[in-house]
């Protein structure tokens, strides 16, 4: 169940909101260049061994 | 000490393990700072009531913002002085994240000030200008970088920005005791230890290295996407060679 903050609430929940979405936007941007640069070290990697699958 | 952690290979066998045990413990502390925060933790009259709880984002987003420019600065240095080619991969991995982090300072400063002092934003304001001219240094950095046209002089160009720009953290601290400021003085960082009750206190540390935590392990998982498109781009430069 959701606190109560009277007043204040839009304030204090819009702060969360944008703390929650730019962390959440970070973890996803920086999982997704990861995971793509590691991707495409495989694949070059592999064709530089001379793997025809890569 | 540093040539130790200036080994590529040492330090993605260590991040392949450390960086998901900062996730996880990062989350942890988050998590249990923020519930004590919002649901546990008694409004605080003297600070405005319930909108003192945003302190459980807005000072860890603020120390964090200092603390990995600084950090960014320090890595600058390494490699300005040993050339170590890991300071300059971390000290590009913090720029981003160090941005993000300055921003949601930024905004939550912004929103808290408005049921407090009246005013989103006070443009004479020392503290709030210092932190948005760090914003300003994080964003001109990763610009400056990828204005470069080869690798060395992009490390050089931002090793550079990034160490003249660490005098303005000083600054950020001071501002509050040296200039004109809306904000309080300082309350958790002082010479005569925390002026905090405890029971903010605890959270709020929680919140704070829970938060440096998660930064850390996105740091490191930002080096080692770094470190494996180098490998791409070394291997390919061999593919062209051979073909």
């Amino acid at each position: 169940m959701l606190p109560d903050f009277d007043k204040n609430a839009a304030f204090i929940w819009a702060c969360y909101a944008i703390g929650a979405v730019g962390i959440l936007a970070t973890i996803l941007l920086v999982t997704y260049r990861a995971r793509a640069a590691r991707a495409a070290m495989n694949r070059a990697e592999a064709r530089l061994r001379g793997d025809d699958a890569a | 000490m540093f040539s130790w952690f200036a080994n590529p290979l040492r330090f993605m066998r260590l991040s392949n393990w450390l960086a998901p045990l900062c996730y996880a413990l990062g989350a942890l502390l988050i998590a249990w700072g923020l519930w004590q925060g919002l649901w546990i933790v008694p409004k605080d009259e003297y600070q405005g009531g319930d909108i003192m709880r945003v302190m459980f984002l807005h000072v860890p987003a603020a120390w964090l913002a200092m603390a990995s420019y600084m950090a960014m600065a320090v890595m600058s240095f390494i490699w300005f002085i040993w050339r170590h080619e890991v300071a300059d991969i971390a000290a590009k991995a913090i720029a981003p994240l160090g941005a993000v982090w300055t921003a949601i300072c930024l905004a939550t400063g912004s929103i808290w000030g408005k049921p407090t002092w009246g005013t989103w934003w006070q443009w004479d304001d020392a503290r709030m200008m210092s932190v948005l001219f760090m914003f300003f240094l994080f964003l001109g950095y990763m610009a400056l970088r990828a204005s470069m046209d080869t690798r060395q002089k992009a490390a050089r160009a931002g090793a550079i920005l990034a160490m003249v720009g660490a005098i303005n953290v000083p600054l950020i601290k001071f501002s509050v005791d040296l200039f004109t400021s809306l904000h309080q003085d300082s309350s958790v960082l002082t010479a005569d230890g925390p002026k905090m009750a405890a029971v903010y206190l605890w959270p709020l540390l929680a919140s704070g290295l829970g938060h440096s935590l998660l930064f850390a392990g996105l740091t490191q998982t930002l080096m080692r996407a770094e470190i494996w498109e180098r490998r791409t781009a070394q291997a390919n430069a061999k593919l062209m060679a051979e073909a």
